[in-house]
């Protein structure tokens, strides 16, 4: 079954109002993180996508990552769960969950506002270019995935 | 966030060129890879990385020139990775995820100077 759109009205809306349901003390059914560290690990999913205030890794990096890590990121099929997809690695770091929410529904507005268009063959800066479908797999899995995480 | 500082994961192992992995274990090998340095990367903390290959040369300050690589403890650096991370401890525990901890090998973690 295809994914949803991550351009798609409804979709989004879908998305806007599973996050809107998570609660600061929700928990995490698997994996370590907390509410408010999941939604700074999306933001920084949209600052990749959208911003430019990361820089490229180096070349061979990039080959490692478009040859190993893309394929599985950009296609249809869900994620494991409690892979180790991003380390542990934000123990140290205590968001402000109403900020970081906050943060990732402007994102996924903003990502409705550029509009499919705007990402179809956009350069991420691990993966180079990406087709719109790509994109939107890309995001919406990865939300789909950290917001079944946390039961919503 | 916490001001990011650059921190070299310097991989160390016994090198052994005639080390040919089944279809199996090269699969295994990159997978292992992939989902390591993808987590870091989806966190926007990969800065780079180098494999190194088995040729090498060792020069001494009197110009004299060895053929080879520097062997200590039977092993020798492999490769090296830098990663964006709060402090030590943060560097050290993403270093925990390295794959070349199950193959025998080890990292070091050495932070990184600024430029002045």
């Amino acid at each position: 079954m295809a994914l949803p759109s991550i351009f798609n009205e409804q979709a989004r809306q879908g998305l806007v109002d599973r996050i809107n349901a998570l609660k600061e003390d929700s928990a995490p059914i698997w994996g370590k993180m907390e509410v408010a560290q999941m939604l700074a690990h999306l933001n920084v999913m949209f600052e990749l996508g959208l911003e430019n205030k990361h820089d490229r890794p180096n070349a061979f990096v990039r080959f490692i990552l478009r040859a190993l890590v893309k394929p599985k990121l950009v296609n249809e099929k869900p994620y494991k769960k409690n892979s180790a997809t991003a380390p542990e690695m934000v123990i140290d770091y205590y968001p402000d969950f109403q900020r970081q929410r906050k943060r990732t529904v402007d994102y996924l507005t903003a990502t409705g506002s550029y509009g499919q268009e705007f990402f179809d063959k956009r350069a991420h800066p691990s993966f180079s270019r990406l087709s719109s479908r790509e994109w939107s797999n890309l995001f919406y899995k990865h939300i789909d995935h950290h917001l079944q995480q946390f039961g919503v | 966030m916490k001001d990011l500082k650059d921190y070299m994961l310097i991989f160390r192992m016994e090198l052994n060129p005639n080390f040919v992995p089944s279809p199996e274990q090269a699969s295994d090998m990159r997978n292992a890879w992939g989902g390591w340095i993808g987590g870091i990367a989806q966190n926007a903390r990969l800065v780079s990385s180098h494999q190194l290959g088995f040729e090498g040369k060792t020069l001494a300050s009197d110009q004299s020139v060895q053929a080879g690589y520097v062997m200590a403890d039977k092993q020798s650096i492999s490769g090296n990775l830098v990663v964006k991370a709060a402090d030590m401890d943060e560097a050290t525990a993403i270093a925990k995820g390295c794959p070349i901890l199950t193959m025998g090998g080890s990292v070091e973690v050495r932070n990184t100077l600024a430029v002045f």
